[in-house]
């Protein structure tokens, strides 16, 4: 069987991605925590299909667990992360051109990405982000900043740093500095 | 050897190997190490790592995500909204500065890609430009082209000093906007409609900008010159050496580091030694940089005064080449004006002069030819008649000839009167035939009363007989 992935992987047919994704590999978070996912859905991070190509999915199949070694790849952080893999597997690949990448940009997330993300605790979300940036995962990046983004949009520094847990670090005068500095703005109106 | 082991732990977890040593540095462990027992240092080393993964794994804030992360979160907000939230952490402020400058040179490189794709699509022809559709596309991008140059005069100047950033975010998005527009509308409007916005919100941030921000960096800027100069007397001065006698654990660590764990014990005493040392040095210093700045200012004025002269005398130099030039352009002018009358005069002069005589001799004739023809015929009188004629002609011959001569010489048109009153001093003639030459209608006068008298005496002869 593992011949016969090693023997497919270049291909990019869906019924071979589908197939692959059959193929369960293990990933190791970094409080110890071992998650089994498809062969296809893991090589969404970079960081996992640079991996599987080098050692080879023989060796990725039948030995240990890929050891994700980033503090911010907790046991919750993974779990998260190998439910989004396990349902976009099947997207179609990113295409980086300039202006497709802005428009991709000022897309909605999808109902089920929203559902996804809105986690009550913030700790979870930042660490789904930080795991997803370390494991090189730029459409749960994009998601989490996309979210954090809406959140941030159209809001006072106040409530921003209310809504972020964030504790204002500045002097007085720094901050009337700043705000000088951005006063042409609120003069316009 | 348990820290070589601990460090390739610290590598495998893709930790930067420099950042752990010298956090290690300064939490002076290394000293430990090279002091104390290997079970020792395993134990700081522990403890470091514990720590390090703690401040890791504690994403419990947004602030805890690595720089380039939140660069990369705040990169899906408007620029707007990126100038809007620089007040809600120094975090975000230095994230904030750094997109928004990093935004200004993205969007003059995408301008400069859109304008180059318009400027291969255009004609080469200016005149069949006008006519293209993609003219208008082309007067926006060069208005916007403005605009960039404009703002960059404005900030950038103080961006690369690092006083401020690009602090017009909402400008940035808005050059996008049109740029987006341009690029999906065959057929955009025209460029001051397009364009209001842009122009009205970059012209209140410049004017924003300027009269409020930038004089306020520019004292800023002074100021920290000033630091820069006490800097560098001071890196000159005897200070330095001061401190380099301070007692340091490695030849590596800078010498202004206060060691946390010095062998020696007169560390306190040292200190105050050093830092009255400092002040009076820093006073000293103060002093002579103070003199220096004064002499400095009296030799800039002076510097200044002798400059405004020397631009005023340039510029009295320049006036005067300028008048001088056009003084010579005056006189060629003339000159060639002078040539062509002259030459214009010789040939007036060859024409007028023949014609002249000519003229006069044809009246003379027929003056003459008319008196002859109402006087009676006698032989005598013809005779008479005819050698005064043959003498006037003679003479007028002569007067052309010479006159003609003369004009030539004086390259003067020859005048009928000059030509009745001109004494003929080389002509050998009598009087008589001077004066008949010079009066040509007084000799048949005369002639005519001595026909008169001649008929009336032949009258009476006959009445006689």
């Amino acid at each position: 069987m593992a011949d016969n992935a090693d023997h497919i992987d270049g291909d990019d047919n869906e019924d071979v991605r589908a197939q692959q994704n059959l193929i369960k590999i293990k990933l190791k978070s970094s409080e110890g925590g071992i998650y089994e996912c498809g062969l296809t859905a893991a090589k969404m991070s970079d960081l996992v299909k640079n991996m599987v190509e080098s050692l080879g999915t023989d060796a990725v199949v039948t030995t240990e667990p890929i050891i994700l070694g980033n503090e911010a790849v907790t046991d919750a952080a993974l779990k998260k992360i190998i439910e989004w893999v396990e349902f976009h597997w099947d997207d179609p690949p990113v295409d980086h051109d300039f202006e497709d990448e802005k428009d991709r940009r000022n897309e909605e997330l999808s109902h089920w990405d929203k559902q996804f993300i809105d986690v009550d605790d913030q700790a979870l979300l930042f660490d789904v982000i930080a795991a997803a940036n370390y494991m090189d995962i730029k459409g749960l990046v994009e998601v989490g900043a996309k979210h954090i983004c809406s959140k941030i949009r159209g809001k006072s520094c106040q409530e921003v740093r209310e809504m972020l847990k964030i504790t204002n670090d500045f002097t007085a005068e720094e901050e009337d500095a700043i705000h000088k500095e951005n006063a042409w703005i609120y003069a316009k109106d | 050897m348990n820290t070589t082991l601990d460090l390739e732990d610290f590598m495998y977890n893709s930790f930067d190997i420099n950042i752990v040593l010298n956090h290690l540095m300064a939490d002076s462990v290394v000293p430990a190490i090279a002091t104390t027992d290997p079970s020792a240092h395993k134990l700081d080393i522990d403890l470091y790592l514990t720590r390090e993964r703690q401040k890791m794994s504690d994403c419990n804030n947004i602030c805890d995500l690595p720089i380039e992360l939140l660069e990369l979160i705040m990169t899906y907000v408007s620029y707007d909204e990126i100038a809007r939230v620089r007040s809600v952490c120094r975090l975000f402020d230095s994230c904030s500065q750094r997109l928004l400058n990093r935004g200004f040179v993205k969007v003059e490189k995408y301008h400069n890609i859109c304008f180059k794709r318009v400027k291969q699509q255009l004609p080469r022809r200016e005149s069949e430009r006008r006519s293209h559709p993609l003219a208008r596309h082309c007067d926006v991008l060069s208005a916007i082209e403005t605009r960039l140059s404009l703002l960059g005069m404005t900030y950038m100047k103080y961006v690369e000093m690092t006083l401020c950033c690009f602090i017009p975010g909402k400008v940035i998005d808005e050059i996008y906007r049109v740029l987006r527009f341009i690029q999906n509308n065959p057929n955009p409007p025209r460029v001051h409609e397009l364009l209001q916005e842009l122009r009205d919100i970059s012209s209140m941030a410049m004017e924003y900008f300027e009269e409020k921000i930038a004089p306020s960096l520019k004292s800023k800027l002074s100021t920290s010159a000033t630091v820069m100069t006490t800097v560098g007397s001071l890196n000159s001065s005897p200070i330095s050496s001061c401190h380099r006698s301070l007692p340091s654990t490695s030849s590596s660590t800078p010498a202004y580091q206060t060691p946390r764990s010095s062998p020696f014990g007169d560390q306190e005493t040292n200190k105050s030694n050093i830092s009255n040392n400092l002040m009076k040095q820093m006073q000293t210093s103060q002093n002579t940089i103070k003199k220096e700045f004064n002499e400095i200012k009296v030799k800039l004025k002076d510097f200044s005064v002798i400059k405004r002269e020397i631009t005023a005398l340039k510029s009295k130099a320049k006036e005067s080449e300028k008048s001088s030039l056009e003084k010579d352009q005056i006189i060629a002018e003339l000159k060639a004006e002078l040539e062509d009358l002259k030459r214009r005069m010789s040939e007036y002069d060859k024409k007028s002069g023949v014609k002249a005589i000519k003229d006069e001799q044809h009246v003379h004739k027929e003056t003459v030819k008319r008196k002859s023809q109402r006087t009676p015929t006698t032989r005598a009188k013809r005779v008479r008649d005819n050698s005064i004629q043959s003498a006037s002609e003679d003479m007028a011959e002569d007067l052309q000839m010479d006159d003609i001569a003369v004009a030539i010489r004086r390259r003067t048109p020859v005048r009928q009167e000059t030509l009745m009153t001109q004494p003929i001093g080389r002509n050998s003639r009598s009087k008589t035939n001077s004066a008949l030459a010079l009066s040509p209608k007084s000799l048949p006068k005369r002639n005519v009363k001595n026909n008169t008298n001649l008929t009336e005496n032949l009258r009476e002869k006959r009445i006689k007989k």
